[in-house]
């Protein structure tokens, strides 16, 4: 698999959890990439390990925009 | 023609090209005839206590094809008497009044020393002094060049004695051997600079003879370190020039040297904060006239760039220079192999199937022809294939635009940390490796 494909499938699913509005509510980094966790206003919690520089670099971008929306 | 003049911290030379100090500017003779061939001034050769000087003295490093790519010596400073060098700058003053001429001190870490000589080379008539806290080699058992220039507090303390005897500019010259350099320019305005000169040579051995197994240069077969300049020196020296130029706690004038060869170089040290500039070996191994070269190709650029005087330029790129952790994350270019001037050589194949992101396809086309082509989305913009491919214009590097907003690394981790590490949610099944 390319890089960029491996991107997209980590871009893609990330899609999914916001698209059901989810929120980013923590991010842990660490030697494998970033644990980024994620809750549903219902109460679900998740958590996705993110491996690509591109979808950390995404999910950044991401952020950024929730904050500016609270 | 545009105005070259230039004003260093109330030191006024007709151009910013300086002759640095070094074996150009041993003698009268030498200075008077590179005023002749248009040098706007001089940084006469270091003077102190004379010294005695090895035999065997310089190395060049050549590179592929290229003669003195670097080069390296083992020089100190004059090796000829104060009176001797003081009676020549008069002289050479004299003649040249409209020149700057600069003369370059290096003595003992002591207060009456430095006060001694200052007033004696001030007496004759000199623009300005330069402390040489920057020899690499030679002395450094009397504390002097680099040995002191590497301690930002005997540099401000030298520096603060012969402010209380100067009646001129002072220029303190740094020395590159050091890991911040700002520690060192800001130890020199605190002690009074009005200016600051780098770089001095880097610390350096040009080469080991493999037959004979002497180093170069030796000198009866031994060798010590020497300093390193010329082209090869250029980009540490544009980088300590810019920490210089964009650090608030320096602010004084900068005089930009190290591997200057040409107008284009000096325009580069002069965008990023120099006012002026100083040049060693580009005249060590051309000779003093490829000033004209210089002089004309600054005034040409800077008509063409619609600018009345040099002054114009001074800094001009300074804020551009920033830190890693500001550049934009966001920003996005991608290599574009241009077929008609590709001669599908495969060296940016090579590179990037070898050691970049494996992006660089090999294709056939309808008649068997080989091309190569960038698969884009794989592509980091790492730049390597367009650096190692040698066909001008073959590989372009192209901008995507980003949808996105720009997005540092400083910002990135400012909103991490503004959500936090979140609670670490329970039960692996919950987690999902993306
Ligand atoms: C042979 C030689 C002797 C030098 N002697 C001195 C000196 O006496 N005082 C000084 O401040 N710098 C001295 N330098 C350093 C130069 O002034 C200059 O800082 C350095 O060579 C970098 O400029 P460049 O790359 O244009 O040569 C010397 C350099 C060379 C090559
Ligand atoms: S810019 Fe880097 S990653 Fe892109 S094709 Fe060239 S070498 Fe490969
Ligand atoms: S290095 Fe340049 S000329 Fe050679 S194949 Fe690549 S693009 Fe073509």
């Amino acid at each position: 698999m390319s890089a960029y494909e491996q991107y997209v499938g980590e871009k893609n699913k990330i899609d999914a959890y916001i698209e059901q509005q989810y929120i980013i509510t923590g991010v842990r980094e660490g030697l494998s990439g970033d644990w980024l966790e994620l809750k549903h206003p219902g109460g679900d919690e998740t958590a996705l390990l993110v491996e690509t520089a591109d979808a950390r670099k995404y999910f950044a971008n991401l952020l950024i925009k929730q904050s500016r929306k609270v | 023609m545009a105005d070259l003049r230039i004003d260093l911290a109330g030191i006024a030379s007709p151009n910013p090209f300086w002759l640095a100090s070094a074996p150009p500017t041993n003698t009268g003779y030498q200075v008077q005839r590179a005023f002749e061939a248009g040098w706007g001034g001089a940084v006469w050769k270091t003077l102190g206590d004379p010294i005695i000087n090895t035999s065997s003295r310089f190395a060049a490093v050549h590179f592929n094809g290229q003669r003195v790519a670097g080069f390296n010596n083992i020089e100190l400073i004059s090796d000829r008497p104060l009176e001797v060098n003081l009676k020549e700058i008069y002289e050479t003053k004299k003649r040249f009044p409209g020149h700057a001429i600069i003369v370059s001190l290096m003595v003992e870490p002591k207060r009456e020393k430095w006060h001694e000589i200052v007033k004696k080379v001030e007496a004759i008539g000199v623009d300005g002094l330069e402390l040489n806290f920057g020899c690499p080699h030679g002395m450094a058992e009397r504390g002097m060049g680099a040995a002191s220039g590497q301690q930002p507090d005997l540099v401000e303390m030298q520096t603060m004695w012969v402010k209380e005897a100067a009646q001129t500019p002072v220029i303190v010259k740094l020395t590159p051997n050091i890991t911040d350099i700002t520690a060192t320019a800001k130890a020199a305005v605190r002690g009074g600079a009005d200016a600051i000169s780098l770089i001095n040579t880097i610390n350096s051995l040009a080469g080991v003879d493999i037959d004979t197994w002497n180093t170069v240069p030796h000198v009866g077969g031994k060798g010590a370190h020497g300093g390193y300049c010329g082209p090869a020196v250029k980009p540490i020296a544009l980088n300590m020039v810019a920490e210089c130029a964009r650090n608030p706690l320096v602010g004084v004038p900068i005089s930009g040297i190290g591997g200057i060869s040409n107008w284009r170089d000096a325009v580069e040290f002069i965008l990023m904060g120099s006012t002026g500039v100083q040049i060693c070996t580009a005249a060590m191994h051309h000779g003093f006239s490829i000033v004209e070269d210089m002089i004309d190709g600054l005034n040409n650029y800077l008509e063409d760039k619609g600018l009345n005087s040099v002054t114009e330029l001074i800094g001009k790129s300074v804020e551009r220079y920033s830190e890693w952790g500001d550049l934009d994350l966001n920003y996005a270019v991608v290599a574009r192999i241009e077929q008609e001037t590709c001669i599908v050589c495969n060296k940016c194949h090579i590179a990037c199937e070898d050691t970049s992101h494996q992006c660089i396809e090999r294709h056939t086309d309808e008649h068997g022809a080989a091309y190569l082509k960038v698969r884009e989305e794989d592509c980091v913009g790492c730049n390597l294939c367009s650096i190692v491919c040698p066909v001008e214009g073959a590989i372009s590097m192209i901008e995507v635009p980003s949808t996105e907003l720009p997005l540092s690394w400083n910002q990135r981790q400012a909103a991490i940390a503004a959500v936090g590490k979140g609670k670490e949610v329970d039960g692996t099944d919950k987690k999902e490796a993306v």
